[in-house]
């Protein structure tokens, strides 16, 4: 799986980064390095660019650019994963039990995190 | 305390407060802003009350491994120059990005004190930073700060300078681990001599090696056998740690921080996203699927009604009375003490009348920049990268190039300096090459005197369908220049899209405060200059007499030899070609020009021009100003920029019979309309 077929409010864990020269060194200057969760929080208006959120701060990419990007699915084992954002895998202090994100959705919301399997 | 010369450079990620901080720190006045990438030349100032101290702002970088020629610049510095201490800011609200360039710092054992800045952002992300355990890990002295609040900044020049003078170099240099850690240790030890030669540590050389810098790596001289015996041993870690080369190194900085981050960093939402932000709740709008756009032309809409609309007007129509109250008195004044008549003419006909018809559009100007700067400083400027990227490609540009075309409304000259930020030389060539078409707010008194002379009724209309033209030609010139001669790809696009932050009043009043001392003193040297040269000209004829009437004066003469040239267009006048030609100075000065050649022939600028312009012939002149050569200044950045050879003919040429087609197709086109 690569990084642009993650749908919209998923996050995934980065296997490799392909490709090679400046933008795949750029790519992992800036943090997307193996292992790293990250989560796609929207595309722009017409479709591409995408912005991601990883190591706590936003960064905005091309779809040509994620292509080069493999990913896994990511989840937490509770359920959900979107609490991932600034935290590598298993180190996510917020793995408690009751942590604030699983209270009750709010009624007549779509479900915004959650992956269906 | 010994008095010693120092040099501190001032190294951080884009949008970290670099700037800010040097403010505080020097107590000038450079531009800032929440844009990525803002300083692309370095910059240096003395540190206050330390004057034996020079601190140099340098571009903002993410990594050692150089990108884009800011980013060489900033590395360049740090290896020929060896500052004396290097100020790491750090932004805490991405701290892990941020550490990332630290530890890549550390390697040069250099001493270095790190900056936490934007530390007063953390409680709002619900976030916790242990400085103490930070500078334990790390080695180096921690300050948490907040430049714009001016907090923490006087305790961190302090202990910069405590470290400076002692020469306390990183206790811990040394921070690696696993394969990448054996394998750099290996190669450190083999080619320590190298290094020394360079006078770079051996550490820093070996990790360069190892990423296979190709910048940095002839300049360390290996022979045949040593550069395979490097070889082997990162293939042997290649294949230990099951990665390349490049992802191993960033790979173990990162995993590095994160053990650092651990410890240090308590968050009360871990994930980012969730934590209930103010940017959250904007981003969510503001880049919304359907609304984004839309949202985007409004903001533009908006800030070019409130310049050109009423309220812009308004304030420029008071501050033109006040103008002309001053000069009428100036004028009686002189008047009653009996001074002569050519130097009374040369006060009134040339300075108040010249200088303070460009004046009056001070108002204007300074809204304009002001608005554009709200837009840089808020964070908004780096989503409208984001949103418009994909249309810009169409065009062969890519979002980021959407900044210096934005600048461009401004001035072309910091527009052009801008485009720097760009990755690649091909993006920074097409960008440069396009900002001419964004009307600069020079031409902002030109439009609005001609419009409101000619066209009373359609003062917005006309001006904006100027604006809406220049973006046309604009995009038409970047498809041409796409499928030939600059072919190829857009850059990739791969920016921070920083935190929204409340536009700080203080900066923006300053900013507003710096542009228009730089009219006052344009307005009061070159196209006071200008205008008096063209008043001397249009005064006397060759024989240095006064000229019985202006059509006799050295400057009809000299025009009428040109004007013809302008026949095709509609307006074959001396006084518009001198004026034309003066505009090359500066574009406030095409109306200085203009009132003061025609101040003989009529009573005031207004009935000269309608006894000069047509309709159709204001058109086509509107359309001639908003195409025809950038001013001097522009052109010299430009060609500075672009390294052409006889570039500034080219452009001069280019832009200048560029404008003379469109305003003969546009002047045909009123023609047949009105």
């Amino acid at each position: 799986m690569f990084l642009h077929e993650l749908p919209i409010g998923e996050c995934a864990r980065i296997v490799r980064v392909h490709g090679s020269g400046e933008l795949r060194r750029r790519l992992l200057d800036m943090g997307l390095t193996p292992g790293t969760i990250v989560k796609l929080l929207r595309t722009a208006p017409l479709g591409d660019p995408m912005q991601l959120c990883l190591r706590g701060y936003k960064l905005s990419l091309r779809q040509e650019a994620a292509m080069d990007i493999e990913i896994e699915p990511h989840t937490w084992g509770l359920g959900t994963c979107t609490r991932a954002c600034a935290y590598r895998s298993q180190d996510c202090p917020a793995r408690g039990e009751d942590s604030v994100y699983d209270k009750p959705e709010r009624k007549g919301r779509k479900r915004r995190w959650g992956r269906k399997d | 305390m010994g008095q010693e010369r120092l040099t501190f450079a001032l190294m951080g990620n884009q949008n970290s407060g670099k700037t800010t901080l040097f403010n505080r720190l020097t107590g000038s006045e450079q531009q800032v802003s929440n844009y990525p990438g803002v300083t692309v030349e370095r910059k240096e100032g003395t540190m206050r009350n330390h004057p034996e101290c020079t601190i140099v702002d340098l571009p903002g970088i993410y990594s050692l491994s150089p990108y884009s020629p800011e980013e060489i610049i900033s590395r360049n510095f740090l290896l020929d120059e060896k500052p004396d201490l290097i100020l790491n800011i750090v932004d805490a609200t991405s701290l892990e990005r941020g550490l990332y360039l630290t530890l890549q710092l550390i390697e040069l054992d250099i001493p270095m004190t790190l900056a936490l800045n934007m530390i007063d952002e953390m409680p709002a992300l619900g976030r916790q930073v242990d400085v103490k355990q930070l500078q334990e890990e790390l080695g180096i002295p921690v300050v948490a700060i907040s430049a714009s609040l001016n907090e923490g900044v006087a305790e961190y020049a302090r202990i910069s300078l405590e470290t400076a003078k002692n020469k306390v170099k990183p206790k811990n240099p040394d921070l690696c681990s696993g394969e990448v850690h054996r394998a750099i240790h290996s190669i450190a030890a083999l080619i320590e001599d190298h290094a020394q030669m360079l006078n770079v540590t051996p550490r820093f050389a070996a990790t360069k090696l190892v990423e296979g810098d190709e910048l940095f790596i002839p300049q360390l001289n290996l022979n045949d056998n040593e550069l395979d015996a490097v070889e082997h041993i990162v293939f042997e870690m290649e294949r230990e740690s099951g990665t390349d080369r490049v992802a191993a190194i960033a790979d173990m900085r990162y995993e590095f921080i994160s053990n650092i981050e651990k410890q240090v960093l308590l968050c009360e939402y871990p994930n980012y996203e969730e934590v209930p932000t103010f940017s959250r709740f904007l981003d969510r709008i503001l880049l919304h699927k359907y609304l984004g756009i839309p949202i985007f032309f409004a903001i533009m809409a908006i800030i070019f009604w409130i310049t050109f609309g009423p309220f812009g007007s308004f304030l420029s129509e008071g501050f033109e009375n006040l103008i002309m109250l001053i000069g009428q008195a100036a004028g009686r004044g002189m008047e009653s003490i009996g001074i002569n008549p050519i130097v009374q003419s040369a006060v009134v006909d040339g300075l108040f009348t010249g200088v303070g018809s460009v004046l009056s559009f001070l108002p204007m100007i300074l809204l304009l920049f002001f608005l554009l700067s709200l837009l840089e400083d808020s964070g908004y400027m780096a989503r409208i990268a984001f949103i418009m990227d994909r249309l810009l490609r169409h065009i062969g540009l890519s979002g980021t190039s959407i900044v210096p075309l934005l600048l461009g409304f401004g001035c072309t000259v910091p527009a052009v300096m801008a485009t720097r930020t760009l990755p690649s030389k091909r993006d920074r060539y097409l960008t440069t090459l396009l900002i001419p078409f964004m009307s600069c707010s020079a031409k902002v008194p030109v439009y609005g005197l001609i419009a409101k002379t000619i066209f009373p009724k359609h003062v917005t209309i006309v001006v904006l369908g100027l604006y809406i033209l220049g973006m046309i030609l604009c995009v038409i010139t970047a498809l041409i220049l796409r499928r030939t001669l600059f072919r190829g790809e857009p850059s990739p696009f791969i920016l921070e899209l920083p935190l929204y932050r409340f536009p700080s009043m203080t900066s923006m009043g300053k900013l507003v405060w710096r542009h228009a001392k730089e009219f006052f003193y344009r307005a009061f040297t070159i196209i006071l200059l200008v205008t008096m040269v063209i008043w001397f000209l249009q005064t006397f004829n060759f024989r240095f007499f006064p000229a019985q009437s202006p059509d006799q004066s050295m400057l009809a003469i000299m025009a009428r030899w040109i004007s013809p040239i302008f026949a095709p267009l509609g307006f074959n006048d001396w006084a518009v070609t001198s004026a034309l030609l003066a505009g090359f100075t500066a574009k406030e000065v095409v109306i200085s020009a203009l009132s003061v050649a025609t101040a003989g022939t009529a009573p005031s600028l207004q009935i000269a021009l309608t006894q000069i312009f047509t309709a159709p012939a204001a058109i086509s002149f509107l359309v001639f100003i908003l195409l025809y050569t950038p001013c001097a200044a522009a052109v010299v950045v430009m060609q500075r920029e672009l390294k052409l050879r006889g570039g500034f003919f080219l452009i001069i040429l280019y832009q200048t019979s560029l404008a003379w087609v469109i305003s003969w197709l546009s002047y045909q086109l009123a023609l047949l309309v009105f």
